[in-house]
Parts: C-alpha cells; sequence; structure tokens
C-alpha cells in the first residue's frame, strides 16, 4: 500500500474543486436579491408620467348664486370649494374602467387626483377622501402620482347617477393597469371632500 | 432545497387566502348599509332636512339596496341566518312609498331591524372565514416544525457523516503510522549488527572476517527482507509467510553471547515456519531479555510431543502478571521504562507468532525474572 492510495486522498486534487457549486449558489441568490431589492425600492417611488389629457383648462363659468359646492380640498393655504362646473373647466382624463363594486365597465371622465392635490398643495402626499355618506378611505401617493386616477364626474357620456355611486366618484384606470384591479375600497363613491391622510 | 420548497408549500395557500380580497373581507358594505339607512332615518325625523337631501340620503341607501354585487358572499351570508337583501330593500320601499308618517316609521324601523340581522349574519360569516384561516395557520405552523426538524435532522447527519469519515481516516492513518514504527523498530537491528560489523572488519583476522561476512550476509538479508515498505500490511499487519522447515537449535545458537547461553538437545529439532519472522520473533524476545535485566540470558529449546518450546529466561526484576496483556500492545511498556525502547517488540513478536499459530506468553520465572515461551507446533 502507497502512502497516498486512497487513504490519504491528495488535499490538493481535483476533489475539492468539485464542491465549488455551493459558494456560487450562494453569490447567485445574494446577486439576484440585490436586484430584486433594487427593483422593489424602484417601484416604491412614483414616477410620474404625462398623462393625455381629453382637454386643457377650459373657461369655467362663475358660480351662480346658491350653486352648490361639489368637492372640497382641505390643504395648507386653506380649504378650496369647487361647483361641478369648475370640476368639468378643469384639464380633464378619459377611459375605460370597471367599477368593482357595480362589476360593470364604463368609460369615465373626470380630473385627475394628481391635479387636484396639485393645486391645494398636497401633491406627493397621501391623500384622504370622505363620501358623502360619512366613509372615508386613504389613496396613497403611489396610486395616484403614476396613475391618472380620477375623481370622476361623467360615466359614457352623461353624468353619474346615484345608484351608479355619483355624481363624484374616485375611479382607478384598471382596464389599462392589471395591477389595481384587487384594489376596491379606494373607489370612494359619492365623495365629497379631499385632505391630507392622517 | 428541501426546506425552501416545503416552506412555499406551507406559505402559498395561507398567502392566497389572505391576500385574496374577496376572501379575506371585512363586512364592511353590510355595516355600511346600515349607516345609509340610519343616516336617511335621522334626516326623515329631523323636520329641517331639505326635501332634496333627503331624497339623495334615500337614493344613495338604494343604490346599494339594489346592487347585489357590491354585498360579498351574499350567498353564504344569508345562509347563515332568516334576514335577506331583498327583504331589506322589500321594507325600504314600502317606506319610501308609506302614505304616512306614523306607517313610513313602522317601515324604516322594519327595515333597520332586518338590516341589522343580515350585518349579524356576515359577521356569522366572518367567523367561519377566521376559522379557515386559523386552521390554514395550524398548518401552516405543522409544515414549520417539519421543516425545521427536516432540517435539523439533515445536518445531523451531515455533521455525523462528515465525523465518520474523519474517524476512518484518522485510524487508517493511525494504523499507517503504527506499521511504519513496527517497521523502523524491526530494521534498526540488523542494521546495527551491520555497522558493528563493518567496524569490525578492518582489524579482524581472517578467520573472524570469515565470520563478520556471514553475519553482514545474514543481516543485510534481514534487511532486504524488512525493507520493503510496500509490503508493510503483508509484514506485520496480515502477516504473510514463506513456510519451511526450520531446525529451532541452529537458530537459537545464533544468538549465543556473552550474556547469552543457549541450551538445545542433542538432536535436530526441526519445525514448520517462515525462518526469517520466526527469527525476528525470537530477536525480539532475547533484546528484551538483554534490556530489561543485568544478568545472563538462556535460550532454550523444548520439544514436546507435537510441539516445540523457545524459552527465553533472564534474571531481572520479572513482570506482574496482572500487566502481562497490556505489555503486548503497542507503545505500551512494563517497570524500566527509564531504559530506551519503543515499546513495540512484545507487538511484533505477538503478531509474527499468532500468524505462525504458535502461543507467546510472559511468565515468571522459577528463582526470579522473567519467562518469555513461544511454543510452536511441530
Amino acid at each position: 500500500m502507497t502512502l497516498n492510495s486512497g487513504v490519504f486522498p491528495d488535499n490538493h486534487g481535483p476533489t475539492t474543486r468539485r464542491s465549488r457549486p455551493l459558494p456560487l449558489l450562494i453569490a447567485a441568490a445574494v446577486a439576484a436579491s440585490a436586484i430584486g431589492g433594487a427593483l422593489w425600492w424602484k417601484g416604491q417611488t412614483p414616477a410620474t408620467p404625462e398623462f393625455q389629457y381629453l382637454h386643457g383648462q377650459l373657461t369655467a363659468p362663475p358660480p351662480a348664486t346658491g350653486e352648490e359646492t361639489a368637492f372640497e380640498i382641505t390643504g395648507p393655504s386653506g380649504t378650496q370649494r369647487f361647483t361641478m362646473a369648475q370640476l368639468r373647466a378643469m384639464p380633464a382624463v378619459r377611459y375605460t374602467a370597471t367599477q368593482p363594486q357595480l362589476k360593470r365597465t364604463f368609460e369615465y371622465t373626470g380630473v385627475p387626483l394628481r391635479d387636484l392635490a396639485d393645486r391645494a398643495g398636497l401633491n406627493g402626499q397621501d391623500l384622504r377622501i370622505i363620501a358623502d355618506d360619512d366613509f372615508a378611505s386613504t389613496v396613497p401617493k403611489g396610486m395616484y402620482m403614476p396613475y391618472p386616477t380620477m375623481l370622476a364626474y361623467e360615466e359614457d357620456g352623461h353624468e353619474i347617477s346615484t345608484a351608479h355611486k355619483g355624481p363624484l366618484m374616485v375611479v382607478l384606470p384598471n382596464g389599462d393597469h392589471p395591477e389595481l384591479k384587487q384594489i376596491y375600497a379606494q373607489w370612494v363613491w359619492f365623495s365629497r371632500s379631499m385632505k391630507t391622510a392622517p | 432545497m428541501l426546506t425552501v420548497l416545503l416552506l412555499m408549500s406551507g406559505f402559498t395557500p395561507i398567502l392566497r387566502v389572505l391576500t385574496d380580497p374577496n376572501v379575506s373581507w371585512t363586512g364592511f358594505s353590510y355595516q355600511g348599509l346600515i349607516n345609509k339607512i340610519v343616516a336617511y332615518t335621522l334626516a326623515d325625523l329631523d323636520s329641517a332636512t331639505p326635501p332634496a337631501k333627503l331624497q339623495r340620503l334615500g337614493d344613495q341607501a338604494l343604490s346599494s339596496l339594489e346592487n347585489a354585487a357590491e354585498f360579498p358572499d351574499l350567498r353564504e351570508v344569508e345562509a347563515e341566518g332568516d334576514a335577506r337583501l331583498a327583504t331589506v330593500l322589500r321594507l325600504f320601499r314600502q317606506a319610501l312609498n308609506a302614505a304616512d308618517a306614523s306607517r313610513r316609521h313602522q317601515f324604516l324601523r322594519a327595515t333597520l331591524n332586518e338590516a341589522a340581522y343580515l350585518n349579524t349574519q356576515s359577521h356569522d360569516w366572518i367567523h367561519v372565514i377566521q376559522a379557515a384561516h386559523a386552521a390554514q395557520l395550524v398548518r401552516l405552523r405543522a409544515v414549520l416544525l417539519f421543516a425545521a426538524l427536516l432540517s435539523g435532522v439533515l445536518s445531523a447527519v451531515l455533521i455525523l457523516r462528515a465525523l465518520r469519515l474523519w474517524r476512518q481516516q484518522k485510524s487508517a492513518f493511525d494504523g499507517q503510522q503504527e506499521l511504519l514504527s513496527l517497521a523502523s523498530h524491526e530494521l534498526r537491528r540488523p542494521l546495527q549488527a551491520l555497522l558493528i560489523a563493518a567496524d569490525l572488519l578492518p582489524e579482524a583476522s581472517a578467520e573472524e572476517r570469515l565470520r563478520l561476512l556471514r553475519v553482514v550476509e545474514e543481516n543485510a538479508l534481514q534487511v532486504a527482507s524488512r525493507a520493503d515498505l510496500q509490503r508493510l500490511d503483508a509484514m506485520y499487519s496480515k502477516v504473510e509467510l514463506e513456510w519451511e522447515a526450520v531446525c529451532v537449535g541452529a537458530l537459537l545458537l545464533s544468538f549465543a553471547g556473552p550474556r547469552t547461553h543457549v541450551e538445545v538437545p542433542a538432536e535436530e529439532v526441526q519445525v514448520s515456519a517462515d525462518p526469517r519472522r520466526l527469527r525476528q520473533v525470537i530477536e525480539n524476545l532475547h533484546e528484551n531479555a538483554l534490556r530489561y535485566s543485568s544478568g545472563p540470558v538462556t535460550l532454550r529449546c523444548v520439544p514436546g510431543d507435537g510441539w516445540v518450546e523457545v524459552q527465553v529466561q533472564d534474571e531481572g526484576e520479572g513482570i506482574d502478571p496482572g500487566e502481562v496483556e497490556r505489555l503486548f500492545r503497542p507503545r505500551e511498556r512494563g517497570r524500566g521504562q527509564g531504559r530506551p525502547g519503543e515499546g513495540l517488540g512484545l507487538t511484533v513478536a505477538r503478531r509474527l507468532a499468532d500468524a505462525h499459530g504458535a502461543q507467546l506468553e510472559l511468565l515468571g520465572a522459577p528463582g526470579g525474572g522473567t519467562l518469555a515461551v513461544l511454543r510452536l507446533q511441530r
């Protein structure tokens, strides 16, 4: 029996090379989680893409005496009140979305929440939207900064009836963005006012 | 990998259940319905309410009552009791169409009662869902425990395997070391003899030179046969012998010296043995006797019936009978440890004797000292 046969395997031989897959696997896992983490972080910071507007700012008729306030926004500079006519004069977006509670699809028209928040100095903050029936929901910035989420006043070309949760309702573009399909609570019906989220 | 798979398979169902908004609902729509009817009733009771507002609140309540799609799991919720959404709607319509205030209030009360029952049933249904979630969590806990157990067992198995491999390697290494020690121990003696003979040769007389040359020749042969490091196993572990007829008397006489007295019978005594290995046995016994005593040493050949005994007797301190077996183990030495030696001689002797099928024993000699007895079969 020679000293180097079997019983004393040469430690510098190819046997040790074969155990390399483990460190490689660990390195790959670390790299993958780093890339995944970076992507996740990128997903956390909302981008602000240009929206496709139906029309720009129109001239709104001055509020008539006794004309009801349709929507209120409370920001750092105080409370702004909008009549339905004023809302309709603001730059508008229009797209098709499926109302999750009615389970029906309509073409909605309305003002992007981003523009409304901009007017009140609330841009980039999470928004609290309160309904006429005292329901309230928080729309996080990630849900209205990158998406044309709107305060809708029109459905298939006419006013939104109370039976269809009007006259003002928050609408999310779940037709063009499937990732919004699972979001229900932010569709605030009978919307009446908006402020920064608590 | 197995643990990851297990955990994934354990987490997936509960994750799917908890992230599905259709399943993990709060029952808010049922509560919200009551709110809308209460809001309408309060406005109705307040005579100062503008008719337009009352109309709006009524429409808002109807917008929910007429839209069954708004109420998740309505079928399951209605199965929890007698209250029905359709009944709430019917009663509310009757209230809106009532002829007078008293009838209207009666129907509104009935509407509120029915809506409250429906809300209670929705809570019962929530409990059913919660129980399902709890069952999922219990399953998840079982999976987690199993995964933890599995990884524990797997790592224990791996550790034990590594330990076993290490032990195997170590024992193989130790075995090799021992064989090397035995070999070097056994090479020492013939090498010493060669050196001494070479020293003496230049100044020896012609007759002595012949004797010394025989010594040189014999020890050179011994060195050659013991230096084969490739065959350590065959020499000291699984001993392989080359059998021949050996004349015991002649073998013993070659050990005769100043302190060594040899007693052999007159007739020739032969045994079947490997002459070189048999010589090694006797060399080791003889060397021990010389080393551990200062008096004369006697080598004796005692033939018997079917056996021959080779006895090596000294007049030293003797040995403790309880210690005999220990002395045959490698590196174990008896009294007088101050003297040079590695404690390997008796080990070699015993192994080679065993290979011959011979018995080797250490006894107390009559009159003190040690008597080593090697009994060979004829």
